[in-house]
């Protein structure tokens, strides 16, 4: 069964047509092809997926595409402004956080909701707001860096 | 899947001709989607329903709706206040994204046995109210994802009892954050000057469904807490779990770490009265 569905993404409005069961993932890569957001275990444990929606960071493999009708998204894509890194982005290019970079968007996405809840999440907090993000690489340690040293 | 609806009132469950299944936050349906089961089903979104979001503090109540999120479990402080092994529970569950999509009313549905907030549910005497009926929790559960629901009976809200006690959750799993628990305890009990009152214990992911464990409320009831009352306790309570070795751990692991639990929660507010 088709549905046609509006995403405001990045604010960009957008009206597409999706099956019942396209995840919201799915439409963002297939459809919309922003293929920043990235699909790892698409069940929920890895957090490469994650994506902001309405405000609040969620693992777009985990939502529907038809219950995201409505809504607004943030993906990777929607994080820098104007061609401009933002501070974590930098921050990440600094501490040398990146290796591999598929896990590297959807920790940014769910760093960036953090720091908009709260301005200097304390050690603790930061790896509580990354649980379940998985880096293959085990490049943990400078994510953390990276992250504290904005946050500071 | 194929089929799709939403609704966005209570009152229009009674709209619905065909059996579905409902749909809140998704978390554990979609897994299932990714896998290839549940294609025939017809689905039925919830999640717009603003009546079953919201949390009523009532005279002698807690009356939570179906949809409230673990994340709001966690922010709202009247769990905290007044429901906090549930609040315990919720800061172990899943991983922050997945707090903020899944709700209290799919825990309860998906009927898992190791279901982080369905212990504390049990210690703290909570009631599941559905369109249809309310019917105590300990009444609720069949077996592994079975539950006394009937085709398109709906879990609205989910009722606290306010009265003051204590109560705690504990797990175990492999790893910090999305651990599926191998073993989980909640605790609630009154104390009074030492001595514990209204003792009820519940043990996750050791059973068909989240179990009491009866003998061990009954030998801590009116008990002065001691090293060697707690040291007691922790040996019935592994004598009373019934697991099963599954690919998450061994049976005799998960007796002897649900003593220790409960061990390490009693151990805890021990401390706190010396």
């Amino acid at each position: 069964m088709k549905h046609k569905i509006n995403l405001n993404v990045n604010g960009e409005k957008h009206s597409i047509e999706v099956e019942s069961h396209h995840t919201l993932l799915y439409a963002i890569r297939e459809i919309l092809h922003l293929t920043g957001t990235k699909k790892g275990c698409g069940e929920g444990e890895c957090g490469a997926c994650t994506v902001i929606m309405d405000g609040v960071p969620v693992r777009s493999c985990l939502v529907l595409a038809v219950e995201a009708d409505g809504k607004d998204i943030t993906t990777i894509e929607g994080i820098a402004k104007d061609g401009k890194l933002t501070k974590v982005q930098e921050a990440f290019i600094e501490a040398g956080a990146i290796q591999c970079g598929f896990c590297t968007p959807g920790f940014i996405v769910a760093i960036e909701a953090l720091l908009k809840k709260k301005k200097n999440p304390k050690r603790s907090e930061i790896i509580e707001a990354l649980g379940g993000h998985l880096c293959r690489c085990t490049g943990y340690e400078a994510i953390l860096k990276a992250i504290e040293k904005i946050s500071k | 899947m194929e089929k799709f609806i939403k609704i966005s009132k209570l009152a229009d469950l009674k709209k619905i001709k065909n059996p579905v299944k409902f749909l809140a936050g998704g978390t554990d349906i979609y897994p299932l989607l990714k896998d290839g089961f549940l294609e025939n089903e017809f689905f039925c979104d919830i999640s717009g329903i603003k009546e079953l979001k919201e949390t009523k503090i009532k005279k002698d109540v807690l009356e939570i709706g179906a949809l409230v999120t673990f994340s709001d479990v966690i922010e709202n402080p009247v769990f905290k206040k007044y429901a906090n092994a549930l609040y315990e529970s919720a800061l172990v569950m899943g991983s922050p994204q997945i707090r903020n999509r899944a709700t209290l009313g799919g825990n309860i549905a998906n009927a898992s046995p190791s279901g982080d907030s369905i212990p504390p549910l049990f210690v703290l005497k909570a009631k599941i109210k559905t369109n249809l009926r309310t019917v105590d929790i300990d009444r609720f559960f069949m077996g592994p994802k079975k539950t006394i629901l009937k085709k398109n009976e709906l879990i609205t809200r989910i009722i606290i009892p306010k009265e003051q006690k204590e109560s705690y959750f504990m797990k175990v799993g492999p790893r910090k954050a999305l651990a599926i628990s191998k073993v989980s305890v909640a605790m609630a009990f009154k104390m009074q000057k030492g001595v514990l009152k209204d003792v009820r214990v519940a043990l996750g992911a050791v059973g068909p469904t989240v179990l009491r464990a009866k003998k061990t409320e009954d030998f801590l009831e009116g008990k002065h807490l001691s090293d060697r009352i707690i040291k007691k306790a922790g040996e019935i309570v592994s004598s009373e779990a019934m697991p099963i070795d599954d690919f998450r751990s061994l049976a005799v692991y998960r007796r002897k770490v649900a003593g220790s639990i409960l061990e390490k929660i009693l151990e805890g507010r021990l401390k706190w009265v010396r």
